[in-house]
């Protein structure tokens, strides 16, 4: 005779077992449902291997099994969401920094700008062409282009100072992003340890699931599962940043050894580079992988879209890419012009076409003519006449940065400013007439001439920008340009946003911990609980009626 | 989709009520500002914008000019006007001494009169406005015109004369921009609208108290001897007849002119004047409409957002209040 209750029991028992692994395993969900980067978990039960009883032939199987755990996640989601969080992140931070350049440029007309110090410099001009020996015109002309030159300074050493902030950022983000890597490869070699000898290192993979979410916010990568559970990182461009157990750490480096002296930024000072030192101890030898990193999302790569990049070989700041760099070459053209075109024009033409060399024929109140660099000058140790011509056309002989941050007004005594122009000609040369100041008083033909620039179109060029036009067509070209990055990095930082959400709803979908169905699930295993706790109560009674027959 | 998760509720209910706050703070900062653009990101019209701003605070720039301009040439016009009287003062002297009724001593009775009128005469020609010299050409710090002498008489007002100042500069003339294309010269030479005057009044005078003036056309060089009477008393009437040609000329050609020319430039500045308050209203309507807020509409919209504000708030609180723990 089979006996068939010792198999009641034991089903009963191994079914109890069973039912409180599931409610454990619900009670863990319920508890995990806020956690950040939890996965919620899924005890897998299957029937428990069938045997056969007493060689009878008859099989009735062996009750229910724990066959193991399984955390719900989906690896391809996983990746959307890492992309999405990259693009958001990166978006995000690029149109915040376009903002504070955006702030330059008011167009509310109640606040200083170039445009209006331009316009208030050009009036204060006209006003004292009619009246040019008047001492309050004058200083009103002197106070016009200072306020021009404090407001084209300010700007390009907002946006400068705006390129060194994206610049020390990014050696902040490297090293976190090291210490990301270092973390990655740590649960790399867990969850290896762990899964070979059988099982799911489910807590590891969340946490390393976490942590490459925050990666992908830093910077584009790639990943590999391989066999063993091991996740690999890799660049766009192959190189790979954790490899199994390793990580490979990232270096930022302002002096890199494929590049002997990197040109300065737009503020004088450097850009860092960042780089793998693959040299392994003495010296150094740098990959540079900066361009890859900029070509992919996340905040690391739009600190550097933002900066900009500049090749090594290269020699000025305005050579490099990147929005804050165009909106600078723009300022850095005007000024420029000022300190060529319009301080030509200040000179007037040359009195004394007999004589060698440039003489100019402008003439201040005190019947003196112009330093060549009359009215915009510009601060400088060297010779600023290069080429000693007496003309203002040295600036690309003269090794600084930028002439913006270092624009100022040439004098503050309005007697000395030049409104008068005095030729006269004698045979086939010109010569100025000596003498009288009386006769400069009234004489405003020099500013005329200066008041003709407003209207008038030039080329105004710096690295890769080239612009014809008149002043005011410039500015109004820069304000067209800043508003299109602006406006198109707001509505990218709207769109990814919006995308980033979704696939976390998505992800969630998945993964996430419902309590609706926790709870749901809770009653259903606690039922089969007390219905396995009754079958041992019916299975002891069965027992007790065969001893109560003994 | 499939479940629905705390999770996700509690993120797209954030997601919402931090896009209609938004909404709100935006809607509110248009309507306090009373401007819906502010930075050339927050519209495609920016440069449009700027140029706009660019035009109007120009215009207000040249308005001032030229209410400076047109009180300096009224300035001008008004001594002008009154060198026109002068002179019709000193025809009818000239007319009544070359009479031949007259005798040489009343003639010379009656020069006194001539030489005041000259001497009030460059007195206007030395005007100044706001402490310079207005006719004086670029040579604004020197009286246009310096006292000078006659050799005949040595003394007295025959004597006297008046030469137009060759400094340099005394003959150039200066110009400004009313508008980006308008130029208006602001000045005259004196030498160009009084010496005929001067120079008429001189030789009337002179001929009247009986001297001659030489040379006999053109600019005097300060040289003459006295008439002898009565066999010059024709050369005399001669000479006050040729006094009075000249000073027909000074009124009737050189300051009237002048006057003309005055009037023409005056009138160039009116125009200019009102096309320029045409402009700027026209720039003002325009930037207006891209950068004013429509108070109405955004009144309206921010209504709207923030009723859906509070929509969200109230929604939001009962669906999260929402749960199977309640229940069971």
């Amino acid at each position: 005779m089979a006996n068939y209750g010792a198999k009641i029991l034991n089903i009963a028992t191994r079914s109890l077992s069973a039912q409180q692994a599931v409610i454990a395993n619900t009670s863990n969900n319920i508890a995990n449902a806020n956690t950040p980067g939890y996965s919620r978990r899924v005890v897998d039960l299957e029937t428990a291997q069938e045997r056969q009883v007493g060689g009878s032939g008859i099989q009735i199987g062996n009750g229910v099994t724990v066959s193991g755990v399984r955390r719900i996640a989906d690896d391809y989601i996983e990746k959307l969401l890492q992309t999405a969080l990259g693009r958001e992140s990166s978006s995000t931070l690029q149109n915040d920094f376009l903002g504070r350049v955006d702030k330059l440029f008011s167009l509310t007309g109640s606040t200083s700008t170039i445009s209006t110090n331009l316009t208030s410099f050009f009036t204060a001009l006209n006003d004292l062409s009619a009246n040019p020996s008047n001492i309050e015109l004058r200083k009103n002309v002197l106070e016009t282009a200072g306020d021009l030159v404090n407001s084209i300074s300010t700007t390009y050493n907002e946006i400068a100072n705006l390129q060194d902030e994206a610049n020390s950022r990014i050696t902040t983000e490297v090293e976190t992003i090291n210490d990301l890597t270092s973390q990655i490869a740590q649960l790399n070699s867990n969850i290896t340890t762990l899964e070979r000898a059988g099982g799911t290192a489910s807590d590891d993979r969340d946490r390393r699931s976490q942590l490459l979410e925050q990666l992908s916010q830093k910077l584009s990568f790639q990943t590999v599962e391989a066999s063993d559970g091991a996740v690999n990182i890799y660049l766009p461009n192959g190189f790979s940043l954790v490899a199994g157990a390793s990580n490979y750490e990232l270096e930022t480096s302002t002096s890199p050894s494929f590049g002997a002296t990197p040109p300065q930024s737009l503020s004088g000072g450097v850009l860092s580079y960042i780089v793998y030192d693959y040299s392994g101890g003495a010296g150094t030898q740098h990959l540079d992988l900066t361009q890859f990193i900029k070509d992919g999302e996340g905040s690391l790569g739009a600190l550097l879209k933002l900066r900009g990049y500049n090749d090594p070989s290269n020699t000025s700041a305005f050579q490099a890419d990147g929005v804050l760099v165009e909106v600078a070459s723009r300022i850095e053209s005007l000024s420029r012009d000022l300190l060529t075109r319009f301080n030509t024009a200040y000179l007037g033409p040359d009195e004394d076409s007999g004589t060698a060399g440039f003489q100019p024929s402008a003439l201040d109140l005190n019947g003196n003519t112009p330093a060549v660099y009359g009215l915009f000058d510009f601060t400088y140790s060297g010779a600023k006449d290069v080429n000693s011509n007496g003309i203002p056309d040295d600036l690309a002989a003269i090794s600084v940065g930028n002439f913006s941050s270092r624009l100022s007004v040439a004098f503050s005594d309005p007697r000395r400013f030049a409104a008068a122009r005095d030729v006269n000609a004698t045979g086939g040369a010109t010569t100025l007439v000596s003498g009288d100041a009386g006769n400069l008083l009234g004489n405003g033909t020099a500013t005329l001439g200066l008041i003709q620039l407003q209207g008038t179109s030039a080329t105004f060029t710096t690295g890769s920008f080239s612009f014809s036009g008149t002043y005011e067509e410039l500015y109004n070209e820069t304000v067209t340009h800043v508003s299109g990055a602006k406006r198109s990095a707001q509505s990218r930082s709207e769109l990814d946003s919006d995308s980033a959400l979704a696939i976390q709803n998505q992800r969630d979908e998945i993964s996430a911990v419902s309590l609706d169905e926790e709870f749901a699930s809770l009653i259903k295993y606690q039922k089969a609980y007390q219905a396995s706790a009754k079958m041992i109560k019916v299975a002891d009674d069965m027992l007790t009626t065969i001893i109560g027959l003994l | 989709m499939t479940r629905i998760t705390e999770r996700q509720l509690a993120r797209n209910i954030v997601s919402q009520i931090i896009d209609s706050r938004r909404n709100v703070n935006k809607l509110s900062e248009n309507i306090s500002s009373g401007l819906q653009v502010h930075n050339p990101g927050d519209s495609i019209n920016a440069g449009t914008i700027s140029q706009l701003h660019q035009s109007i605070e120009k215009v207000d720039g040249f308005s001032n000019r030229i209410t400076g301009a047109q009180s300096y040439l009224a300035f001008q016009e008004d001594i002008l006007s009154q060198a026109s009287d002068l002179l019709i003062r000193a025809n009818e002297i000239a007319e009544q001494a070359a009479n031949e009724t007259v005798s040489a001593a009343t003639r010379a009775q009656m020069s006194a009169e001539v030489f005041q009128i000259r001497d009030h005469l460059v007195s206007l020609a030395n005007s100044t406005y706001l402490g310079r010299y207005v006719f004086g050409g670029n040579d604004e710090d020197d009286p246009p015109y310096d006292a000078s002498t006659y050799t005949n008489p040595s003394s007295g007002s025959a004597s006297q004369r008046y030469v137009y100042d060759t400094d340099a500069g005394s003959t150039s003339t200066k110009s400004v921009y009313l508008t980006d294309t308008l130029q208006i010269r602001l000045n005259t030479p004196g030498s160009q609208m009084f010496n005929n005057a001067v120079q008429g009044l001189e030789r009337l005078g002179r001929a009247m108290a009986g001297y001659e003036t030489l040379p006999a056309s053109g600019s005097p060089d300060g040289t003459g001897a006295a008439y002898t009477f009565p066999a010059q008393y024709t050369t005399q009437t001669q000479a006050i007849k040729g006094a009075l040609d000249q000073l027909n000329t000074a009124r009737e050609s050189d300051i009237m002119q002048e006057r003309v020319d005055l009037a023409g430039r005056q009138r160039r500045i009116d125009t200019a004047k009102s096309l320029l308050s045409v402009t700027k209203e026209s720039a003002q309507n325009s930037l207006d409409s891209y950068q004013s807020t429509d108070m109405v509409s955004a009144a309206t919209d921010l209504s709207q957002a923030q009723t859906s504000l509070q929509a969200s708030l109230t929604l939001s609180s009962r669906v999260l209040d929402m749960s199977i723990i309640d229940f069971l």
